[in-house]
């Protein structure tokens, strides 16, 4: 199959050399046939050797009727007809169709001998008196000879022009035969061409197919297998998890210190496995590409809240000292997959933990031109154990490591980072600390005017929650409005609270949703304010910060007091 | 005395009609009846707009001057403006017929002269119909080699 595509150039290549070569010929051809054209629209010479043959005739009958006194003819009319004589004669001294016409007269003895006597005899013509007859009989005498020697010439002309034309005509007969051979040729390696393309063109399709088929098997086969680990995982961790139930189960039956060790150590690899289970399930999500991402508005600072929650533990079991901090530049509100990035961040802040042997490490987040940067920032000693940097920034061909347990953590922190369209790179200040700075595009959320739709089912509550939150720049929506609120309210409480949050966060995808009171389904609210509602903490809520100013009652409560400095040991 | 004065008429006379002779009509033009509508003399002609064509053609060797006036401007000064053919004749009774509109379209003269000598009869002259054949590609063939009148004597329009 390879050998094609050669094939098919070359071939190509000599139809079109062909093809060139054929109409270059043809262009010839057709120029030789206009040249040819050309010299048949010349002037007719027999036509030019005809005259001089009637009127050596006119001015020999014009002597003869002087000579024998008839008619008008007088030495004027005589002189007349020799001066046209003349003029006639001289025609084959000039001009192309002069040289033409001497062609015929090769040996001079016809048209310059002629000419030569008409010159000779001037004098007599021209000194021809009124009865002068018998000098006009001898002058007549003198040109008797050229009428045989004109018909003479007349007929060579004929002749010869006559072949001209035949030599003429059997060209133009044979270009135009050579423009038929040609115009089949042309034709011919046209059809050629179009054959040997569709020939190629079939083999490529049928290529295509096989590739799309083998795409298809490899696409199911690697599919298949991520089915397999994904069911395999979720097999995996139901066992588990009643492991670690029974283990919870034996702790409350009071056991020696020895005893408690052992379970608890029992315990830490159980829920690393389920863990572990946990992130292959990710990772087989992101390799099929059904991994959901949300988009909702969540606080850079509680980011950092949140990775210090999941890490700190850790990081003290193993006597690491770990730090966040986020920059006050920072909007208190953006839009991204907070549990997502949580994850990710993790994830590395683990796998630096795991592999780099570092004593400390820092957690610093930043918002610039619509990205949310996270610096994770650790002191990197020469003989770092198993620190691999390739497996965080990946790119690295697959290699027995990359397949380490230990590569998941990287590898699902890398998948998620890519799938918000962010960027991880490395950064090394100096020579003892190493950054992984991860990047995620993410939008502020910042609006003029916050609009907030208030779902209660008691007026009354309705009535209390508008008057704490009424200010300049907020505004209330009805139901009934086009409006798109960037906060709603719902009364918690009651089967009604769940199908009213599942539908309004359907309207709504990218509002916040806050339960009025204490949730039954927490999971199903973003934010959540108490019942009896307290005025001065209403307004110091998270979702009140998504105003690009703050109302004027918080005013006093400034962002960057709001992302201060956050240590968590 | 009474016998040098006839010698003096008689010279006086052959002055006369000499100078008849010599101020004789080169081209008459007819109308479609036959109606000689104009006689031009060769000085006539000569005090017309005259117009130059350099141009080469199969009778002449080389590229030559021909001045004459134009063939439209002749026609139309004997009452020929709205004529569609003209029909020429020579002196030695060759005939061509040529569209008006030729003689529109291209600046075709009656040349009285070439390279600044007058035609003479021996030659094409004295009137020569000269089409700018140098000037334009379409003429230089033998259907407008006929055209080329020498020896011109008479015009007919219709």
């Amino acid at each position: 199959m390879k050998k094609v595509p050669i094939v098919t150039r070359i071939v190509g290549a000599v139809i079109v050399a062909l093809t060139i070569s054929v109409a270059g010929v043809g262009f010839f051809v057709v120029r030789n046939d206009i040249d040819q054209m050309r010299d048949a629209g010349r002037e007719n010479i027999l036509w030019d050797a005809l005259q001089i043959q009637i009127e050596l005739m006119r001015f020999q009958r014009e002597l003869a009727a002087f000579a024998n006194g008839r008619g008008t003819a007088s030495p004027a009319s005589v002189n007349d007809r020799y001066d046209l004589l003349w003029s006639r004669v001289s025609l084959f001294r000039q001009g192309t169709v002069g040289a033409r016409l001497r062609a015929y007269d090769t040996d001079g003895t016809i048209l310059s001998a002629l000419f030569a006597k008409i010159q000779k005899v001037e004098d007599q013509v021209v000194n021809l008196k009124p009865g002068d007859q018998a000098k006009a009989r001898a002058l007549y005498r003198e040109f008797s000879p050229f009428t045989k020697k004109l018909r003479h010439l007349s007929q060579t002309v004929l002749h010869g022009e006559e072949s001209n034309h035949a030599v003429l005509r059997e060209n133009l007969a044979q270009s135009s035969n050579l423009l038929t051979i040609i115009s089949v040729i042309a034709v011919l390696s046209s059809l050629l061409m179009i054959i040997v393309f569709a020939r190629d063109s079939q083999q490529f399709r049928i290529l295509a197919r096989a590739n799309e088929k083998l795409l298809r098997a490899s696409d199911q086969a690697s599919r298949a297998k991520s089915q397999f680990l994904a069911m395999m995982s979720h097999e995996l961790r139901t066992p588990m998890n009643g492991v670690l139930g029974l283990l919870a189960l034996i702790r409350q039956q009071g056991l020696s210190g020895h005893q408690a060790r052992l379970l608890e150590q029992a315990e830490r690899s159980g829920h690393q496995m389920i863990g572990l289970l946990g992130d292959i399930l990710d990772f087989a999500a992101l390799q099929e590409g059904r991994l959901h991402l949300e988009n909702k508005p969540f606080e850079p600072e509680r980011l950092a809240e949140a990775v210090g929650d999941m890490f700190s533990p850790v990081a003290l079991r193993e006597g690491i000292a770990f730090s966040t901090h986020v920059d006050p530049s920072c909007p208190p509100q953006v839009l991204g997959d907070f549990a997502r990035l949580r994850q990710a961040l993790t994830h590395l802040a683990t796998y630096i933990l795991e592999t780099a042997g570092t004593e400390n490490i820092t957690l610093d987040i930043s918002c610039s031109a619509g990205k949310l940067n996270a610096e994770i920032s650790f002191e990197y000693k020469k003989d770092g154990r198993e620190w691999q940097p390739s497996l965080i920034m990946g790119g690295a061909e697959e290699t027995e490591n990359s397949l380490a347990s230990e590569a998941l953590g990287p590898a699902v922190s890398r998948g998620l980072i890519e799938r918000m369209g962010g960027q991880v790179r490395l950064n090394t200040p100096s020579d003892e600390r190493i950054s992984v700075l991860v990047s995620v595009p993410v939008r502020a959320l910042a609006v003029d005017v916050l609009l907030i739709r208030i779902a209660c089912r008691s007026a009354a509550l309705e009535a209390i929650c508008k008057a704490a939150l009424r200010a300049e720049n907020v505004k209330f929506v009805a139901p009934d409005t086009r409006l798109i609120p960037h906060v709603v309210m719902i009364e918690a409480g009651g089967a009604q609270e769940a199908v009213l949050a599942r539908s309004l966060s359907r309207l709504y995808p990218e509002a916040i949703i806050v339960a009025v009171g204490r949730a039954q389904y927490p999971d199903l609210f973003d934010d959540m304010i108490e019942v009896p509602i307290d005025v001065s903490r209403i307004r110091k809520a998270r979702f009140m910060q998504l105003a690009s100013r703050a109302p004027r009652a918080v005013a006093e409560h400034h962002p960057a007091a709001y992302a201060a400095s956050n240590e968590t040991p | 005395m009474s016998k040098q004065i006839p010698g003096f008429l008689v010279f006086l006379f052959a002055v006369f009609f000499g100078s008849v002779t010599v101020a004789q009509t080169a081209l008459t033009v007819q109308d479609a009846e036959g109606k000689i509508q104009k006689r031009f003399t060769l000085s006539d002609l000569r005090a017309l707009p005259q117009t130059d064509v350099r141009t080469a053609n199969e009778f002449v060797d080389g590229t030559r001057d021909f001045r004459g006036p134009l063939a439209r401007l002749v026609l139309d000064r004997s009452g020929g403006k709205d004529a569609k053919t003209v029909t020429l004749t020579a002196a030695n009774d060759y005939q061509v017929s040529i569209a008006v509109s030729e003689l529109r379209k291209y600046d075709a003269i009656l040349a009285l002269s070439m390279d600044g000598k007058a035609l003479s009869k021996r030659g094409k002259g004295p009137i020569w119909m000269i089409y700018p054949m140098s000037q334009h590609a379409e003429l230089r063939d033998s259907v407008y080699n006929s055209r080329l009148i020498w020896q011109l004597v008479k015009m007919e329009y219709k």
